[in-house]
């Protein structure tokens, strides 16, 4: 399994001839270390997900074994960009790209401890006798991939009206969460010695739609990288 | 870029081997230098927008880019596996191969359509393994009880030699029709339709319950056919069999001690309904939605404790199979249930058309 090193995209060897990276390099290899950081956080909440749905303890302890590449390869990118500036005294605009990935980075790794928790969570209902997982749960796993597939591309893209895009989805996540909270409140009511399958999956569904409001964040770093303005798209 | 002999010898031999697949060469930054047609389709985007994009940002692929890194730095091929495309609905081989320039090939070889019969086949052999197990559970009920003394008694020992007979026959039956049923897997079913009569079916299907029925203490009750209906349903008799007597099985499975299992059938909008009533433990509306689903069982313990008694194995597999069963006839199955009070599960099939 790739650890996520942070030396990811700086010249891999053989590159005698080679002088030390560009800005422009540096900067791209940045770039493309966010976007294997979301990469890596799609996988983990597929991955999350899926073992809550098929009660597979042991791919939900992958999902958390893994978050440690998660957390390592964001340092390593704060420690470039952080590094890059103070070195390169860069122009106004690359400034403002960098900040924008930096706090990409972050939100994509609160959004690791999202896919964590959803997989803490699913080594517990296992652990419970089974109840059928509401059917909302997958569709928001869905949803927010699907989500942060599109935020990914808006970054490579550099495309204000795609990352205004993304936040379109969000509302479809907020009703999920809403009757995931319903159901489990009916369920609760109806078999009370099901409660805490109810709370797990009510849990779930929080960290989910959490998730979600995280893409919406990474989508005003996009527009703010574009335009310079610090914009609310969820209000 | 790299034209050295070797590179193009492996480069040719490469294409050669890879015919069909899509093929990528990256620079030593992973960053794309030329893509084929099947990467555009795959990644959404013109083939020229591909080009001097990293692999990362082209494919958003955490496996895909770990594996040509990996291939990189240690300038030797890499092997792996990566879900890629829209949705990473897509199941790609990946080759990596470094050329001695310091590119990097990428051959993609797709290999979603194995992974799924892959996935057939391995649900193939157990659902097998679960219709063998009920008949030979009924045949070893009989030959226990035979060996425990009823071989004495003329009149049993006979009846169960027919039953066995008829279990037996069901059996070879099966294995010949393995062939069919992975064809049933695969969505390409050969059903042997014949006009049947529903009245015949149900009798069958009380007969070959029976047994296990009798051994939990449990009744058969057979309903009276709807008066003056001459109805023939388009059916395989033997899989429409199969799949009343998994719902029978069920029914004599979780019911109540002193319970009732009640088959019958009615005319209905889709032509006839089948249906297999019990006075049993009764499901949850929650659990209602997702039963017929492959290897779901509402509670673990509960499936298991009571195979003893049945005999019979306990995979979540029967009412998959039914509803299988079903939809291969263009029909489809049901269920109405009140907890603790018993269930009421269906088969509908369309009529025969006129002879
Ligand atoms: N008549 C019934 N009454 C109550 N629960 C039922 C009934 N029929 C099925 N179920 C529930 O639905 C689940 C799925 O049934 P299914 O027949 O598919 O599998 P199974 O009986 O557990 O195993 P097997 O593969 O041996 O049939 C069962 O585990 C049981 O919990
Ligand atoms: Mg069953």
């Amino acid at each position: 399994m790739d650890r996520g090193s942070g030396q990811a995209g700086v010249s891999l060897g053989h590159g005698h001839e080679r002088l030390r990276p560009t800005f422009e390099q540096a900067l791209a290899n940045v770039k493309d270390n966010v976007l294997r950081l979301g990469a890596l956080v799609e996988r983990a909440v597929e991955r999350a997900a899926r073992a809550l749905v098929e009660r597979d303890v042991e791919l939900a302890d992958q999902v958390r074994w893994e978050d440690a590449d998660v957390n390592e390869l964001q340092r390593s990118i704060n420690q470039e960009i952080t590094s890059l500036i103070a070195r390169q005294g860069p122009v106004a605009r690359d400034v403002r790209e960098l900040l924008a990935l930096y706090h990409a980075a972050a939100e994509l790794e609160r959004m690791g401890d999202y896919a964590t928790s959803i997989a803490k969570l699913a080594q517990q209902l296992a652990a419970e006798p089974e109840e059928p997982i509401f059917r909302q749960i997958p569709e928001m796993e869905r949803l927010c991939r699907s989500q942060l597939r599109a935020a990914m591309r808006a970054l490579v893209d550099v495309s204000e009206q795609q990352a205004r895009d993304v936040c379109a989805g969000d509302d479809e996540l907020d009703a999920l969460y809403k009757s995931v909270y319903e159901a489990s409140i009916a369920l609760m009511e109806k078999s009370p010695d099901r409660a805490r399958q109810a709370t797990h999956m009510l849990f779930a569904a929080h960290h989910l739609e959490r998730l979600g409001d995280r893409v919406t964040n990474i989508g005003e770093d996009v527009v703010f990288l574009v335009t310079g303005q610090i914009e609310d798209l969820n209000p | 870029m790299s034209t050295d002999p070797l590179d193009a010898a492996a480069f040719a031999a490469l294409l050669e081997r890879t015919a069909g697949d899509i093929l990528l060469i990256i620079d030593d930054q992973l960053r794309i230098t030329r893509a084929g047609a099947g990467a555009a389709v795959l990644t959404q985007r013109p083939a020229g927008e591909l080009i001097g994009m990293s692999l990362i940002a082209a494919f958003g692929s955490a496996p895909l880019d770990a594996l040509a890194r990996r291939a990189a730095s240690e300038r030797s091929p890499s092997l792996g596996e990566a879900d890629l495309g829209p949705r990473g609905g897509r199941a790609f081989a990946v080759d990596a191969v470094p050329l001695t320039g310091g590119e990097l090939v990428l051959a993609l070889h797709e290999i979603t359509a194995l992974r799924r019969a892959e996935r057939v086949r391995r649900d193939f052999v157990t659902n097998i393994s679960h219709e063998l197990r009920t008949p030979l559970a009924s045949v070893k009920l009989m030959a226990e009880t035979l060996s425990a003394g009823a071989v004495e008694d003329a009149a049993t020992a006979g009846q169960f030699a027919v039953q066995i007979e008829r279990e037996v026959d069901h059996l070879a039956q099966l294995v010949a029709e393995l062939l069919d049923l992975s064809m049933i897997e695969s969505g390409e079913t050969t059903l042997r339709l014949e006009p049947v009569d529903p009245t015949t079916v149900i009798a069958d299907v009380a007969e070959r319950i029976g047994p296990v029925a009798a051994r939990r203490g449990i009744a058969v009750q057979l309903l009276p056919e709807p008066e003056g209906v001459e109805a023939r349903v388009s059916a395989d008799a033997g899989r429409l069999g199969q799949a009343l007597l998994n719902l029978a099985h069920n029914a004599v499975k979780y019911n109540r001690p002193g319970g009732e299992v009640r088959l019958g059938w009615e005319s209905s909008a889709g032509g006839v309904r089948f249906t297999v009533a019990d006075d049993g433990i009764g499901i949850s509306e929650p659990h209602q939605q997702r039963i017929f689903e492959r290897f779901y069982k509402v509670d673990r313990s509960r499936a298991q404790e009571s195979d003893d008694a049945t005999g019979g194995g306990s995979a979540g597999l029967g009412l998959a199979i039914v509803r299988h069963i079903a939809e291969a006839h263009g029909g489809s199955v049901g269920v109405r249930s009140v907890e603790r009070e018993g269930s009421v599960f269906w088969v509908e099939l369309p009529l025969a058309g006129p002879a």
